[in-house]
């Protein structure tokens, strides 16, 4: 807080930036305690403020913007719903302009027999949703915990794991094609929609997987507009249970039998007491738990699966505790995560690890969090779960709450999440799939430098002058020789 | 950091630092929660920028609080939709009340002095909000009925909006005759609820009024308060009544209670808008669309509705910025007029007043008084009469009034 009043006054320069912003786009903001606004995301981390806030409405305010910024060697960072818990697309210093892409929000089109919708990147996973629902459709991937106000532009840029993943992976996995602005100002259109019909129908075509380029490079290559990805009807069937185990290690061993054979929608593993007891309403504490979603079009293919699933819990000692807490999960699945911070401040460390190694994941977490005293000595609440996705690896979440007002402890709190990351990585070599200001610091220096090397290149072939989202990039913004 | 803090009671302190920053008081489906972020669209706007803002404004020296800082908490229809979503169920119009009457105590807070000074300057010399409110001279304060049947008696506290519409008062003593209800004017004259002043954080301008008018009610001896304004009714309930047994009731409620069943208007659609502070703030969404159902209408909601109703527009936020709030206005009225109604209803003064005033034709702005009186009197000088003139004459023996 103390920097706000350090960087109170908007320099006199700007004041012919913000003039030459506002000839291009109509909602430009240069409002001190406006842009302090923009200086956080839903992490604990206050970043830079930046001395302007675009809300474009189209993509041509956004070409316009792009050029500018390059003639005027202006960062412009590209903020979706501001939901993201490890700073990713944040400034880390003062200044630049955040293009705030949540007017971008239409549903443009839905092919309900190609199974598509074309969406503008600012459009709410709950929106999407809601829209599509209408008329007896449901995208494949349903968006992460926080789909209320997280835009699919956003789990483009972080290629977020969510509901659904466990049967159709991350975004990533289910996107046919993007419309993206360029650094320079220019628009491609990637797969299929490359065609001057510009039909968006397959992704692997005409020279490349170019939409890969963008998922989940956080916005340093391009301005992801629209997004077209696959859909498919609600089915009618579904159902919902829950499994408690006294071992952690059957847990997993049924989770990763059932993902194999049953092929369900989601299914997350609970990989803690603590766990286990804060999502059952404190009604279990098995040391692990299950929770399995299986849909169909009719009930004899549900009640197979369900059959199916039974028979693999119990081989591993799974004992069956309804259908609640699967059907709470699934059904308010946008309200589960935000329900738990009234346990306070959240820091999370989302990553990516082969379900081999969860076991031992799962393990050096709770000598890390529970040998030390941690939780204990500091009053923090930590949960740990993993959602199975696309069938070979698990995104492992380890969820740390803090009383946020106690500074002291918030401090201490910060250090044990950054020592933690360290350990992620280190440990057991897990990949982060957010990236920015929390993770980059740790990964930059696991990474190979020949894929670092590789990076640079595209980036300065791509973004020459730097100025899409440079902080973003892998191996440090701040030091980036062509910025 | 030296210097005065501002100092909330630590709850508020508190919730004020449990802010996610999930972001779920943004939008919901299709739509914006917060009304001003429907037009502004930037983070300060809604309810978690105000609360990093609130965060702010905690911690510093209160000489760093400027003005372009205060005015962001003026930027806000209380209308409690942000509430309402919050996963935590963070109060942000409690906390931004609070934070608003430090600012008048501890600083001279607004962008434009001249606004305020005038208004509570305008209240504590004259009885009603309506000089402030429409700037009108002459203009009268609340007034006290005593409303008696048989040995059934009410006092009917007729609210400054009313109080200077004759029309409207009118309207609301036709229905009361034709319930057979004696309705006399008392000589105790109450004052303003408080409820306009206290939005913009004058917390003593609230407690002088409940000490003056709750003094007149004892006396008076009435248990059951009639009252019309959803913003008297809300003050009413939540700060008045914690020492006393009076009972305080909306209107519509009252009517409902009531009236039997009119004759059907054929089930002529109209649309109802719910008043933020009779629904979000004191949950009654069911006895004006009871009433309205009596009253033979068929009620085609608008796609926010009840605790997810989008507001008007009104309050502080008309005062303070009337352009923003004329904005927020016109989007809820087109709201309404996608739902191809020609009347939008409402059970509010205040919110009829403001959406009226934003109104560019092709819907009726009315409130259920209105309407009902009009069915009573067929009165030619309400411009009402659009879905009305379907229905063949209206006849005393068809109306299904009990006994």
């Amino acid at each position: 807080m103390l920097k706000i009043l350090k960087n109170i006054q908007t320099k006199k320069e700007n004041n012919g930036i913000y003039v030459s912003l506002h000839e291009r786009a109509e909602n430009v903001n240069c409002d001190l305690f406006e842009r302090v606004c923009y200086s956080k995301d839903a992490g604990p981390i206050s970043f830079g403020i930046p001395d302007f806030i675009v809300q474009p409405r189209n993509d041509k305010e956004i070409q316009d913007i792009l050029r500018l910024a390059n003639q005027r060697r202006i960062p412009v960072y590209v903020r979706g719903g501001g939901t993201s818990a490890a700073g990713g697309g944040m400034p880390f210093t003062d200044g630049g302009l955040v293009l705030d892409m949540t007017r971008i929000n239409k549903l443009i089109s839905i092919d309900e027999f190609n199974l598509t919708v074309t969406v503008q990147a600012g459009i709410t996973w709950e929106q999407l949703i809601s829209e599509l629902s209408m008329k007896g459709f449901r995208p494949r991937f349903m968006g992460p915990h926080s789909g209320c106000s997280a835009v699919v532009g956003g789990s483009v840029a972080t290629a977020s794991i969510g509901y659904g993943s466990t049967k159709y992976g991350s975004i990533g996995h289910q996107i046919i094609g993007l419309k993206v602005i360029l650094p320079d100002g220019s628009i491609i259109k990637t797969g299929s929609g490359a065609l001057k019909e510009g039909l968006s129908f397959a992704r692997y075509c005409n020279g490349g997987d170019f939409a890969g380029l963008f998922i989940g490079s956080h916005g340093i290559f391009g301005v992801v507009y629209e997004v077209t990805l696959s859909i498919e009807p609600i089915p009618d069937n579904v159902s919902f249970s829950t499994y408690v185990f006294d071992k952690l290690e059957n847990a997993l061993k049924a989770a990763r039998e059932v993902q194999i054979k049953c092929k369900p929608e989601q299914l997350v593993v609970y990989c803690h007491p603590d766990t286990v007891s804060s999502l059952t309403n404190f009604e279990h504490n098995n040391n692990a738990g299950i929770s399995v979603i299986i849909d169909g079009f009719s009930e004899a293919v549900v009640s197979s699966g369900f059959q199916l699933l039974e028979n693999v819990m119990k081989e591993y000692d799974g004992k069956y505790i309804g259908e609640k807490y699967a059907k709470r999960f699934w059904t308010n699945r946008f309200q589960v995560v935000t329900s738990l911070m009234k346990n306070g401040m959240l820091l999370q460390s989302c990553h990516m690890i082969p379900p081999s190694m969860l076991l031992d994941a799962v393990k050096v977490a709770e000598k890390y969090f529970y040998e030390s005293n941690r939780i204990k000595d500091l009053g923090i609440k930590v949960f740990m779960n993993a959602t199975f996705s696309d069938g070979i690896s698990s995104n492992f979440v380890t969820n740390i709450f803090c009383e946020e007002s106690n500074m002291e402890i918030k401090k201490d709190v910060l250090g044990i999440w950054e020592a933690w990351m360290d350990q992620l990585l280190l440990t057991y070599g897990g990949a982060p799939y957010w990236l920015g200001y929390v993770w980059n610091r740790h990964l930059t220096d696991h990474l190979d430098n020949n894929y670092k090397l590789f990076i640079r290149k595209l980036k300065q072939c791509i973004d020459p002058n730097n100025i899409l989202n440079p902080d973003s990039l892998i191996d440090g913004g701040s030091d980036f020789e062509f910025r | 950091m030296g210097g005065q803090i501002l100092s909330l009671d630590s709850k508020l302190d508190q919730e004020i630092h449990k802010c996610a920053r999930c972001g779920y008081c943004r939008e919901k489906d299709t739509h914006d929660i917060c009304p001003v972020r429907s037009i502004l669209g930037f983070e300060s706007s809604y309810a978690r920028g105000k609360l990093y803002l609130a965060q702010f404004c905690l911690k510093e020296n209160i000489k760093k609080l400027t003005p372009d800082l205060i005015k962001k908490f003026y930027l806000c229809t209380m209308c409690g939709n942000c509430y309402k979503h919050c996963p935590l169920s963070i109060n942000t119009p409690k906390i931004i009340n609070e934070l608003r009457s430090e600012f008048l105590e501890n600083y001279n807070p607004f962008h434009d002095p001249i606004i305020i000074k005038n208004l509570v300057s305008n209240l504590y010399h004259n009885p009603t909000v309506i000089n402030a409110f429409i700037e009108r001279k002459g203009s009268v304060g609340p007034r006290l009925y005593l409303l008696n049947k048989n040995k059934e008696d009410y006092l009917f506290f007729s609210g400054c909006i009313n109080e200077n519409n004759k029309k409207s008062l009118e309207s609301i003593f036709d229905i009361f005759n034709y319930l057979d209800f004696e309705v006399t004017e008392l000589k105790e004259h109450a004052g303003c609820c408080g409820m306009p002043v206290f939005e913009f954080g004058h917390k003593d301008f609230l407690l002088s009024k409940i000490s003056n008018n709750m003094n007149i009610f004892k006396k008076i001896g009435m248990k059951k308060v009639i009252v019309n304004c959803p913003g008297c009714l809300h003050v009413f309930k939540e700060f008045y009544c914690t020492d006393s047994n009076i009972e305080f009731i909306h209107l519509t409620e009252f009517l409902n209670d009531n009236l039997g069943t009119l004759y059907p208007a054929n089930g002529i659609q109209v649309t109802y808008h719910d008043p933020c502070l009779l629904g979000r703030y004191l949950g009654i969404y069911e006895a004006p669309r009871q009433l309205l159902s009596k009253m033979g209408f068929a009620i085609k909601e608008m796609p926010r509705t009840k605790d997810e109703s989008f507001c008007c527009g009104g309050g502080t936020l008309s005062i303070m910025y009337p352009d923003i709030s004329r904005e927020i206005s016109r989007s809820r009225i087109t709201e309404a007029k996608k739902t191809g109604c020609s009347v939008l209803t409402t059970s509010c003064s205040l919110c009829k007043r403001n959406l009226a005033e934003s109104n560019e034709g092709g819907i009726e702005i009315l409130e259920i008084t209105d309407l009902l009186a009009s069915m009573l009197n067929r009165s030619p000088d309400l411009d009402l009469i659009v879905p009305l003139k379907v229905m063949p004459e209206f006849s005393g023996t068809m109306i299904g009034m009990e006994d």
